[in-house]
């Protein structure tokens, strides 16, 4: 609690009240608090000594205003840094949330393939291993260039970030192939329910994936221009939040569609 | 009160280190091979199957949080860690929900409206 709420609190006119002689502390309480005012029980307050409730002590129990605001306050949520990545990280969790509704709506509609090819048929766990490998390097990677850009080395973190892109890049690329591979075999998302969510729901992780990817070229650019400034580090960090939660959403994708799929 | 911090000390509020990339990676990489290998080695069959992997699946998960997104580290008070169980809860009710009326509306279906168009 700060300096400021203490100082207001009815709790601390109690304890004030407790130094006065014949009084037990533990009587004091119940006491109300309406607004700034206390309200201490008539009961007990019938045997304080009159002097301790008047003149100046009690004006001063009974101000609002602090006349010393306590600016040291350490509430580490008030610099933009960390409002950004509360913020940040406040999205992440509605992301989640979206994630968490279209898994639902997968395992609900996984068996409604409509005569069309079931998970067993088209699944392939080579694919999904390379692509589970890929996107766990891309975020050792990203973790490398937030390193990098503690220690303040713009060179390393540009050579870590252009990794990260190209381990991404290829993501979406065998992610992108398999899709087409689908279609043309006439398993597109129209086919059958189990397909329309089973695009929908590995359709918006890469649509993040490739967000992520556009994002990584505009900080690249950002640090090539202004270099390593407090705002491009905030983005960064920020980046580095977005690509490792892409990367827990496919542990959950990999587990649930794939491996369950074909088991 | 908004104010800017400089570079160095927006670095100092940043909690990640070597370590525990390496950690969270290396603990990744075995989790993840655990469970191909189970599935393609059919080292279990079953509900057997499917619990161990849901459950490798979400020690994977811990550990990407806590060593990749450094949940829990940040100092007190810990309102990200408190956000997170908020959608934890609302993740539980959503999914848990959904799945049991789904299911039930299924298992109350007449034998011959089940969907099935073989």
């Amino acid at each position: 609690m700060s300096k400021r709420l203490r100082d207001c609190s009815p709790l601390n006119w109690a304890t004030g009240c407790a130094k006065a002689p014949g009084l037990d502390r533990s009587k004091v309480a119940p006491y109300y608090n309406i607004g700034a005012l206390s309200i201490v029980q008539p009961r007990e307050l019938s045997r304080v000594p009159v002097a301790q409730f008047s003149g100046e002590q009690s004006l001063m129990i009974h101000h609002t205003a602090d006349p010393n605001p306590d600016l040291g306050f350490p509430d580490p949520h008030q610099d933009s840094f960390s409002k950004n990545v509360l913020g940040f990280w406040i999205y992440l969790m509605t992301d989640c949330l979206i994630f968490a509704t279209l898994f639902v709506t997968y395992a609900v509609l996984h068996g409604s393939t409509f005569g069309g090819p079931s998970s067993k048929d088209l699944f392939e766990l080579p694919t999904a291993f390379a692509e589970t490998m890929i996107l766990l390097c891309s975020t050792l990677t990203s973790g490398l260039a937030m390193l990098a850009a503690v220690k303040s080395k713009t060179k390393q973190i540009l050579i870590w970030l252009t990794l990260t892109f190209l381990l991404g890049a290829s993501f979406i690329f065998i992610e992108l192939s398999e899709f087409s591979h689908f279609i043309r075999e006439g398993h597109g998302p129209q086919k059958s329910a189990f397909l329309s969510s089973f695009f929908t729901l590995v359709g918006t992780h890469g649509l993040h994936v490739s967000v992520g990817l556009f994002w990584m070229l505009v900080i690249t650019f950002q640090l090539l221009i202004a270099g390593l400034t407090p705002a491009t580090f905030r983005r960064l960090v920020i980046f580095s939040m977005f690509w490792h939660f892409l990367d827990l959403v496919w542990i959950f994708i990999f587990t649930f569609v794939y491996l369950l799929g074909v088991a | 009160m908004s104010h800017e911090l400089s570079l160095h000390e927006c670095q100092k509020k940043w909690h990640g280190s070597l370590k525990s990339y390496l950690y969270g990676f290396f603990g990744s990489l075995a989790l993840t091979a655990i469970t191909f290998s189970l599935v393609l080695f059919e080292g279990l069959s079953g509900n057997a199957l499917i619990y161990t992997v849901v459950f490798l699946a979400l020690m994977q998960a811990v550990v990407q949080l806590v060593f990749f997104l450094h949940l829990g580290r940040e100092e007190k008070p810990k309102i990200e860690s408190m956000v997170f169980c908020f959608m934890i809860l609302i993740l539980l009710i959503i999914s848990l929900g959904s799945l049991w009326v789904m299911n039930d509306l299924n298992a109350r279906m007449m034998p011959k409206m089940e969907m099935n168009h073989d």
